[in-house]
């Protein structure tokens, strides 16, 4: 076997690969026999390059206010209420319970909504053309949102909405009935993100 | 606490906080991060050779594993989830930048990069020692194609059916590439070392 | 006599009215030198902004404000482009609309943003990202490239885009692709239809999803894919000779789902309604 010959093979030989020919080839070739001890060397060596770098500090810091700004968790100086108090163990009867209080909640502050100019949000109330929430778009942070705005984008808002929460509560319905129903969590998933978009669009209005 | 138990310990704390990020807590995500953050940033930083895109792309990472955690079943480790999150975000960052990340073509030469091959006429050999630093530097020095394939394999220990999936390559060609990109870090470690030679 | 005089009066004031209109008009040109892989964003307010391939290595972006009441901004670092229009105090979305015609080398990224647009991308090899509330989006002839598109309720078409990495997202606005192939192709809508016609090529993975929008897909007969459709509470449709899958998860649930192959099932699609309908048809 000439080196050209054991070099084509070299990579099965590195791999662990090699016959009775090649490892002769070796032990009479020192040229061949330094490279693959090289190569050997090389491959340990890479295996020693553990994980000892550390991004900077920033990294985190960008992470959390993205989080934040995306509703995953709640912001630092903000106590209370989770903005996604749905997401919950699919399996769990706790989840269930807050589930139909949350329901129920969401029935009474739509009558409550709905009741007449003396509502909680004045701005809104006062303004004959802001759309009335639905049920499903009673959650505090979604009135907060909305309270910023000008009245033509309150009712452009409002229906998006309620548009994703009618998804989200669909989809939290389907996931209580079914737990184990990768599509039910799917889309609770991808109703959030939805959710979040909302959001990111509509902030972006409201600091204008 | 004995060793196996502090280890449990440590298991318990990441799978608690696995379950208390699927509720959103804010604590949670950031235990998570720490745990994980020198493994991910090190992969990026070794596949991309450049710090500030390593951490541009280490929280993506982590922002797309944050997004899904939700979905974490636990059907495989946790970390490795997170680790393949990380290669995939770095492999789409690569073709974003129009760098091919592995030549489709295993036998293509792709250019004056391709190490040449050796027959018996070199004068300084590694001598079987590598220095780390110098493996390192000499890793950020390999085109990306080749980084690509020795990262997942030799330093993150993927096997080239992994590697073939993960990057859209044959398995052939994945070793092909790992094989060159070997004999380039050996050419570039003898370059160093006979540079270090003459100097005074 | 009198209405006649009424009716000259008023064409009047609508000439009058129309030439202050122009009068207001400012119109900027900005000229950048760029290397490759540049990064252009243009975050509109109100107006349309229209993208397309410059023969050189120059951005250039002609800019048409409609009032005072709105400034264009630019900055340039490196390879980066930024060109945003500034409300200022009486801005309103009528005399806050600026006029965009932007030309870009062909392998830069692009990030449009406009409440009402239309935003426009065509002839790119580079990333586009789109964003808007309610304006109509349209990106064409783009190949290898990342296509992210962010909107509430404009309506969303995608033409002749391949090799790309395709994420939509959509509340209520339709989402219409023709001949989209990529290794990733995945749209999300709440209530916009989502309509596919094309070949589900390249191999890739296809995810189709809404809540209450209807999914359609029109494929050729020689097609290849493993599809996996299903609706929680909506009907799904198949007009597409399709292979039993040999291996399957669960039972399709008749009337709500199916599953099956066409050719050698090279590339995945999952359709997903919560109550639209699914359509799969062959063309």
């Amino acid at each position: 076997m000439t080196c050209i010959e054991f070099q084509d093979i070299l990579p099965d030989v590195l791999e662990g690969e090699a016959d009775a020919a090649h490892a002769a080839h070796l032990m009479s070739c020192p040229s061949c026999s330094e490279l693959v001890s090289d190569l050997r060397a090389i491959a340990s060596g890479a295996k020693l390059l553990c994980g000892d770098d550390e991004p900077s500090p920033r990294v985190w810091a960008n992470i959390q206010r993205t989080l934040e700004a995306e509703g995953i968790i709640r912001p630092a100086t903000q106590p209370g209420a989770m903005l996604f108090p749905q997401q919950r163990k699919w399996f769990s009867p706790a989840w269930l319970t807050a589930a139909a209080a949350i329901a129920l909640i969401a029935v009474g502050a739509f009558f409550y909504s709905n009741r007449g100019p003396t509502s909680i949000h004045p701005q809104l109330s006062n303004n004959t053309q802001a759309a009335p929430l639905s049920p499903g778009a009673t959650d505090d942070d979604d009135l907060a949102l909305l309270g910023q705005m000008s009245p033509a984008e309150r009712a452009f808002y409002a229906d998006d909405l309620q548009t994703v929460n009618n998804f989200i509560r669909d989809a939290e319905t389907t996931v209580a009935q079914n737990p184990e129903d990768d599509d039910a969590r799917h889309f609770l998933m991808d109703a959030y993100q939805q959710r979040a978009m909302v959001y990111s669009l509509a902030m972006d209005r409201s600091v204008q | 606490m004995t060793g196996a138990k502090k280890k449990q310990g440590d298991k318990l704390s990441e799978a608690d906080a696995i379950e208390r990020a699927k509720l959103g807590d804010p604590e949670a995500f950031e235990i998570l991060y720490h745990l994980h953050k020198r493994r991910v940033y090190s992969l990026c930083l070794r596949m991309t050779a450049n710090a500030a895109e390593a951490e541009d792309l280490t929280q993506e990472a982590f922002m797309q594993l944050f997004r899904k955690v939700a979905s974490f079943r636990g059907e495989s480790a946790f970390s490795t989830w997170l680790h393949r999150m990380a290669v995939n975000v770095v492999l789409m960052q690569l073709r974003k930048k129009g760098l091919q990340v592995v030549p489709l073509d295993e036998n293509a030469e792709t250019d004056e990069d391709t190490p040449k091959k050796d027959f018996g006429t070199q004068d300084i050999v590694l001598e079987g020692s590598i220095d780390r630093l110098r493996l390192q530097t000499a890793i950020g020095k390999l085109p990306p194609g080749y980084r690509t394939i020795f990262v997942l394999h030799d330093v993150e220990g993927y096997e080239h059916n992994e590697i073939a999936e993960m990057v859209g390559c044959s398995i052939g060609n994945s070793k092909s590439q790992l094989h060159k990109a070997r004999m380039k870090l050996r050419e570039l470690l003898r370059t160093s070392r006979a540079e270090k030679a003459i100097k005074p | 006599m009198a209405a006649r005089h009424r009716v000259g009066h008023i064409a009047v004031v609508i000439a009058v009215c129309a030439v202050a209109f122009a009068a207001d008009q400012v119109k900027k040109e900005f000229k950048f030198t760029v290397g490759q892989h540049a990064s252009v964003s243009i975050i509109n307010e109100y107006g349309p902004v229209t993208v397309k391939p410059s023969s050189n290595n120059q951005v250039v972006v002609v800019a048409i404000s409609h009032s005072d009441k709105v400034q264009v901004d630019n900055s340039q670092n490196g390879d980066r482009i930024v060109l945003k229009s500034r409300l200022l105090p009486g801005a309103t979305p009528a005399n806050a609309r600026v006029d965009y015609e932007v030309q870009v080398p062909a392998d830069s990224s692009v990030t449009l943003h406009s409440v009402d647009g239309p935003l426009r991308a065509e002839e790119l090899s580079g990333d586009v990202t789109m964003e808007g509330d309610s304006a109509i989006m349209d990106v064409r002839d783009i190949a290898g490239a990342h296509v992210h598109v962010n909107t509430l309720n404009g309506s969303v078409t995608l033409t002749n885009i391949s090799n790309g990495h395709i994420e939509i997202t959509s509340i209520g606005g339709n989402v219409v692709m023709n001949d989209v192939t990529g290794p990733f192709v995945e749209v999300t809508s709440a209530k916009g239809k989502i309509n596919y016609t094309g070949d589900f090529g390249y191999a890739g993975n296809y995810k189709l999803t809404s809540h209450t929008g209807d999914i359609e897909a029109t494929v050729p007969a020689d097609a290849s894919f493993d599809v996996n459709a299903r609706s929680v509470r909506g009907d799904v449709e198949n007009d597409f000779p399709l292979n039993a899958r040999k291996q399957i998860a669960s039972l399709p649930q008749r009337g709500r789902s199916f599953v099956g192959t066409a050719g050698r099932a090279a590339s995945s699609v999952i359709l997903r309604t919560f109550s639209g309908k699914i359509r799969l048809k062959a063309r």
